[in-house]
């Protein structure tokens, strides 16, 4: 008896204890500091650079900050590769300032044009530069286990609580939020630009591939590129980032 | 056995797949439903209903799913560890290697054709949303409404899309 009271008691602890360490999460996520006291971004030459002013704290602890972000980025991105961008950037050069914008650009360039789901590509690419393999490994676990989770929740409990109409307009809301914010970052990007002639005619080509001709993106990045080795020579000075 | 087929077979699409899960599709069709008759048509098409709507890329949820109807938990383990495998040994191996070919200047032009190729990719990404999962226009006055926020409150982004999503329970049909 009195086993089972002590019992009760703990597993009522747990459960007090899991909804205080859930809401201190949530409420950690959305008032995340704007800078990170370990790193600043700083421009010289036009260009932004990434400097370390203290060392962190350690590598384990950076390592468990990084499962973290990725698991919030799986969490709340629906619908795939693209709507994690938004995300992604926001956490990992605004946030945790681990890259420049430049950085993070060309890396998702190059997990498009690498076999495999996207998200785990920038996931895998993003651990590594912030922690070596363990990084790596890390990162990617996160990334999947929201998703691996759910799934597995579904097929075990027969119930698609995702087809149910109020979760499933949350969810395309969340959509139409992630659309607003590809749109704001689009004209970012088109700002720091600066209306190159170069820049604006490559894209004006790649929206053309992609949307009237049906160009496989891997096939428009490789354009890209190639343009960029034939006709770089003359326009890396006015862009101010090569 | 069966596990080991069912981790070389996501393996094996891993690598031959570029461009992320909706391109794998046709070809995990053609394996578990076609060639080796694991999973019914029918199944399969509610699994990617599904897997469209739920947290998480595609490809994973579809591995998870199809581990899961063929040898339960042990096998979706599997079957995701097969998809997810060779794209995280590419990466490492090129995230490993980049630096060195950093200062090489045929790398850093290749760079600087790509970035309005991003531009425009991320464009394709906005067609891609509204193309699947927009009907109607009240969608559209919630991503305009979004982008207005976006534009005003920088600090977390999560916050916006949350109050985007229960906007979106009382506005959608």
């Amino acid at each position: 008896m009195l086993l089972m009271i002590k019992g009760e008691h703990s597993q009522i602890g747990l459960r007090k204890s899991f909804i205080l360490i859930t809401l201190n999460a949530l409420l950690k996520t959305f008032t995340r500091k704007e800078k990170d006291k370990n790193r600043e971004i700083y421009k010289s030459q036009g260009q932004e650079h990434l400097r370390i002013t203290k060392k962190p704290t350690s590598k384990i602890k950076e390592t468990i900050l990084l499962t973290y972000d990725f698991f919030l980025i799986g969490l709340f991105t629906i619908g795939g590769g693209y709507a994690m961008i938004p995300q992604m950037r926001q956490t990992f050069c605004k946030s945790r300032k681990y890259l420049t914008e430049e950085e993070f650009w060309e890396i998702l360039a190059i997990s498009q044009i690498t076999p495999g789901p996207i998200a785990i590509n920038m996931a895998t690419f993003i651990g590594y530069r912030v922690n070596g393999f363990l990084g790596s490994l890390f990162a990617t676990i996160g990334v999947i286990l929201p998703s691996f989770i759910v799934i597995l929740l579904i097929s075990i409990f027969f119930i698609n609580f995702f087809q149910i109409s109020p979760v499933k307009k949350f969810l395309i809301g969340i959509l139409a939020g992630v659309v607003g914010e590809i749109t704001y970052i689009i004209l970012e990007i088109l700002k720091k630009s600066g209306g190159n002639i170069f820049y604006l005619s490559i894209m004006f080509l790649s929206l053309v591939e992609l949307l009237v001709l049906r160009v496989n993106p891997i096939l428009v990045i490789l354009i890209g590129g190639f343009l960029g080795i034939i006709l770089g020579k003359w326009f890396e000075d006015k862009n101010g980032s090569s | 056995m069966v596990l080991l087929r069912l981790f070389a077979e996501f393996f094996k699409i891993g690598i031959v797949t570029f461009g992320g899960g909706q391109a794998m599709l046709p070809l995990l069709q053609r394996t578990f439903v076609i060639e080796l008759h694991w999973i019914t048509q029918e199944r399969f098409l509610h699994f990617i209903s599904v897997a469209e709507v739920t947290p998480g890329p595609i490809a994973l949820n579809m591995a998870t799913f199809i581990g899961y109807e063929i040898y339960g938990v042990i096998g979706s383990l599997f079957a995701t560890l097969g998809v997810v495998m060779p794209s995280f040994l590419i990466i490492l191996l090129v995230a490993r290697f980049e630096g060195q070919f950093k200062k090489n200047l045929v790398y850093k032009r290749f760079m600087l054709g790509i970035k309005p190729v991003i531009a425009a990719l991320l464009i394709n990404a906005i067609y891609l949303i509204v193309r699947r999962g927009f009907t109607g226009v009240t969608p559209y006055i919630v991503a305009t409404l979004s982008f207005v926020v976006f534009n005003f409150y920088k600090k977390s982004p999560v916050i916006i899309l949350l109050a985007t999503g229960i906007l979106g329970i009382f506005v959608l049909k």
